[in-house]
């Protein structure tokens, strides 16, 4: 019996892959590390939206008028909801699986984005690359009123907006009185 | 156990390797079993699992360590001969996973004993397994480094759809709805570029399909939805 097993096991070939000799190919359509195009990142955090672990994280400092994109890949599922709903097709997993390490804090990536400053100096509520991509599209409608309106909003902040929102009200109800600060 | 030795010269033998299961759901679990199978056979490094903390070297903690856990981890922690490592091994032992902000878990092994390596991952692969055995071992070295970058907004590349932006979100919908988020960004991405370049409808389709009756059926299909976008 014994002896029959040795025969056949001669006969067969190695099964053991020389892994860390020799890299261990992944499948097409693989789910790795997630990696963020620095260029195409617009820090808008659909990503962290999304994320089940809340693995990326969108910390808001407006004080040093900047957000930051943080991932933890100590707590990824590689689920890849991020990729799937990435607007600017910015996030995208790699072949990468080796990701071992030695400290929590070789396995954190930190984006940090510039949060836009209106004309009056008040920080926004979104980044620079943001407004920018935002404008980007406004200038493929058609309509040019409403791009040109539409633009001029969006280069105020929160409370700018609410107040020329108001006036504009005000104006348009009763003619003459509008302009004032309000 | 850090340092520039590896393990196996600070013992002078094997390493022994102990299995820890704090309340996973039986993936990582598998993936450790797979390590140890002929395919991947990590005994070739000499690591081989035992039953009692007593006899260990190394520990490898699977699962997010629940509250009822947490007590027999600590335990664990205080049987074990010194010096010894522990390996966190997957997301949910590495920072808790999906699970980090239950009632019911601590959120990763580090909250109850301290961890020498983590190796993410839901779960990892097998050869990741053995990667990560043996960077907490001293054998090879971590691959992956914190990554901080200040993010110049002048260096934007903006998204620039070739017909209207709405026309283009409705494509890639659909698209992503028939073929699923991968194949629909890859396809999309060849079809619009073959369209720029003046190839006609019919053949775009058929080459971003690349012999997949299915792709080009679906993007066929589309004729329409693109050809209101101007382009």
């Amino acid at each position: 019996m014994s002896l029959k097993l040795i025969v056949k096991s001669l006969a067969w070939r190695r099964v053991t892959r020389r892994y860390p000799y020799e890299p261990h190919p992944v499948p097409e359509d693989f789910r790795g590390k997630v990696e963020f195009d620095p260029d195409a990142c617009m820090g808008c955090g659909a990503c962290a939206n999304v994320c089940p672990p809340n693995a990326i994280e969108v910390i808001e400092r407006p004080g040093e008028g900047v957000r930051v994109i943080k991932l933890f890949i100590g707590r990824c599922i590689f689920c890849g909801r991020c990729e799937e709903n990435c607007p600017v097709a910015a996030v995208r997993q790699t072949d990468e699986f080796e990701l071992a390490s030695r400290s929590r804090e070789d396995l954190e990536v930190l984006l940090k984005h510039v949060l836009a400053v209106d004309g009056e100096g008040h920080v926004m509520e979104y980044t620079e690359r943001e407004l920018a991509e935002a404008m980007e599209l406004l200038a493929t409608f058609e309509d040019r009123e409403l791009v040109r309106k539409l633009g001029e909003y969006a280069r105020m902040c929160r409370s700018c907006r609410v107040r020329e929102g108001v006036n504009s009200i005000v104006k348009s109800l009763r003619p003459g009185l509008g302009g004032g600060e309000g | 156990m850090s340092g520039p030795r590896s393990a196996y010269e600070v013992l002078g033998r094997s390493v022994y390797l102990l299995h820890v299961d704090s309340g996973s759901c039986n993936g990582c679990d598998i993936e450790v079993l797979d390590a140890l199978t002929p395919y991947f056979d990590v005994e070739r490094f000499g690591v081989k699992l035992v039953a009692s903390p007593k006899h260990a070297d190394a520990v490898i903690v699977t699962g997010p360590v629940t509250r009822q856990f947490s007590a027999f981890l600590k335990r664990v922690y205080q049987y074990l001969p010194k010096p010894t490592v522990i390996i966190a091994c997957g997301s949910c032992a590495c920072g808790g996973g999906i699970w980090h902000d239950t009632y019911s878990t601590l959120g990763g092994v580090d909250k109850v004993v301290p961890v020498d390596t983590y190796i993410p991952g839901c779960p990892p692969r097998p050869s990741a397994i053995i990667h990560g055995v043996l960077v907490a071992l001293g054998v090879l070295q971590q691959k992956v480094r914190r990554v901080e970058k200040s993010l110049r907004p002048s260096a934007l590349k903006t998204l620039r759809p070739p017909t209207d932006y709405l026309t283009y979100k409705e494509v890639l919908n659909t698209l992503k709805r028939m073929l699923g988020y991968r194949l629909a960004g890859r396809v999309l991405k060849n079809y619009l570029s073959l369209l720029e370049r003046g190839v006609g409808r019919e053949e775009a389709a058929r080459e971003a399909a690349g012999g997949d009756e299915r792709v080009e059926a679906v993007l066929k299909a589309l004729k329409e939805v693109v050809g209101g976008g101007g382009r």
